[in-house]
């Protein structure tokens, strides 16, 4: 072939030669990731509506977190002990799950027998530890719990938000579970929760697929009804709370440490802003802000809302037993994309720019 | 999963009409926004692939595109273009700040990496070189050409994501190409 035949049919098949490069396959395990992942904010997100439904006008303080911070993740787990380690959830695990109640209760139904082992509650969250086991060995590849329902003795219900699976053998998982605590909690140290695991969700050993060939995600993962019903009394821990009230100002916006409070299992922080320019309330700015204590930084986890125009709630990892110690909030910059008027499409960013600088000390509390 | 190309076929209004149906839908049930996921999950996956250097990555940022999208669903507004412009705008906005995290708050240069083709495939030189040629587009014609190859969209789309009109992308889209014709003959 001669250079100017070979420069024609690269000409020729330009279109067709960028076809292939970007109408890639997506790997099935990338595929059965997200697809987990979006059912899973799926489900809290109903569960989320339906707790503002119930209480809506009861309290204006906001303490929960969106669906956001959903995900599930399942690792192969391979000979790791049992419970020792989820990839992808935040540090504190350890400390956590070293600090939870033994619950040691177990339920058979239909040969899947599902346990609780240990259980942990502060005034923010709940956390349960699960295993599912298939005992008449099915021969599924992977088993896990579909579904938890959380309710108090006064009916209150503890929205899911975070699950961590792991696989430590072909017919049993494990899970670490994360409940947000209700916001017309009251402030009771022991709480008698029950709890139900609502069907055992299996993945067949072969995948299935659709009449072209590509994997049907529908029917990777089926479920198994059933209901295992559990309840047990649980300690809760109470939270430290101080309200800094600590401000900074830049470019003519004021940003306020508001309240900080901990557990611990995890850090809470709620900062409001005054002056961040206003077009349109759902584009609202994006804060780029780092959180630190005694110089260690911690790990936002989630952030409620995402996007700020006035106020802003976040998580972090890790939790601490009180608020003593040096904490430093700084928000490097806001940031945004601006609408077309005309067709809610974004046409430009925006940023500006600090940093805010919010430093507050904590105390030890006094001994009783 | 359903397959890329379906975006943008059939009557604009019937697209319009039945995003606006989905998203209403959505919009009161959480569970209804499973049907728009199933509709656009490749489109997005591969667009976000196109501009992510990972498998990973682009699986990372297509679940946070869908988890934003299902919390915001209550914006989408139809004439901003139809629901795919809508999530494609949300993705690239999830990648832009991704990368800006990832950097510090300064914009890293945008390089995509690429699965390596098998060694043995047809073509496999070719597609090295034309995707660096990709790569090295100005920003917008290279957004236009992965929106184009990768979430299969249509100049009409491609403007409502890129924030220009259809006449700008359908411009953009044709210098792309241009350019990347000149290049591949040059070399």
């Amino acid at each position: 072939m001669s250079t100017n035949e070979w420069s024609a049919h690269r000409h020729a098949d330009l279109d067709v030669r960028l076809d292939a490069i970007y109408s890639v396959a997506v790997p099935v395990a990338i595929a059965t990731e997200v697809d987990r992942r979006v059912r899973t904010a799926v489900s809290a997100e109903a569960l989320i509506r339906h707790r503002r439904a119930a209480t809506a006008g009861r309290r204006t303080r906001r303490r929960t977190i969106g669906a956001l911070a959903v995900a599930a993740v399942l690792v192969a787990a391979g000979a790791m002990p049992l419970f020792r380690f989820f990839d992808g959830w935040g540090q504190s695990f350890d400390r956590v799950f070293e600090l939870s109640t033994p619950i040691d209760q177990s339920v058979t139904r239909d040969g899947y027998r599902v346990s609780i082992v240990r259980a942990y509650a502060d005034s923010e969250s709940v956390r349960l530890a699960i295993t599912a086991e298939d005992l008449e060995d099915r021969g599924w590849a992977e088993i896990n719990i579909a579904g938890v329902s959380i309710t108090d003795d006064v009916g209150r219900t503890y929205p899911a938000e975070v699950m961590a699976a792991q696989q430590p053998s072909r017919t049993s998982s494990e899970s670490w579970s994360r409940f947000r605590v209700p916001e017309d909690s009251t402030e009771d140290r022991e709480r008698r929760l029950s709890v139900d695991v609502i069907g055992i969700a299996v993945r067949g050993a072969t995948q299935p697929t659709l009449a072209d060939g590509e994997v049907d995600l529908d029917r990777i993962w089926t479920t198994v009804d059933g209901t295992w019903s559990f309840a047990f009394d649980l300690p809760f821990i109470l939270a430290h709370s101080a309200r800094p009230g600590i401000v900074a100002t830049v470019a003519g916006v004021t940003v306020n440490l508001e309240e900080i409070s901990v557990t611990p299992a995890e850090t809470v922080g709620q900062l409001s802003f005054l002056g961040l320019p206003e077009r349109d309330p759902d584009w609202a700015w994006d804060p780029y802000f780092h959180v630190e204590h005694d110089g260690q930084r911690l790990t936002v986890s989630a952030m409620q809302p995402g996007f700020v125009t006035t106020s802003l709630l976040f998580r972090a990892d890790p939790g601490y037993v009180n608020l003593e110690g040096l904490w430093v909030v700084t928000i490097d910059e806001f940031h945004r994309t601006i609408p077309d008027p005309n067709s809610d499409i974004t046409t430009e960013e925006e940023s500006i720019r600090g940093p805010w600088v919010l430093t507050w000390h904590g105390v030890k509390p006094a001994t009783p | 999963m359903d397959d890329a190309r379906s975006l943008g076929v059939g009557g604009a209004s019937t697209v319009r009409d039945d995003d606006e149906r989905m998203a209403a839908a959505a919009a009161q049930d959480p569970q209804a926004f499973l049907e728009i996921y199933e509709r656009y999950r490749t489109a997005v996956f591969r667009y976000l692939r196109s501009r992510t250097t990972s498998d990973d990555d682009a699986g990372e940022l297509s679940a946070i595109t869908f988890e934003r999208a299902l919390t915001g669903i209550h914006r989408f507004r139809p004439s901003g273009g139809g629901l795919a412009a809508w999530l494609l705008r949300i993705a690239r906005n999830a990648h832009i700040d991704a990368t800006r995290r990832r950097s510090g708050s300064s914009r890293a240069p945008e390089t995509a990496g690429h699965r390596a083709p098998a060694p043995d495939s047809p073509g496999v030189e070719d597609q090295i070189i034309l995707r660096s040629l990709v790569d090295a587009l100005p920003d917008t014609q290279r957004d236009a050409i992965r929106l184009r190859f990768a979430a299969v969209m249509t100049a009409r789309e491609i403007g409502r994501v890129l924030g220009i009109s259809e006449e700008a992308a359908q411009k953009q889209l044709e210098r792309g190409m241009r350019a990347l014709k000149e290049a591949f003959r040059v070399d």
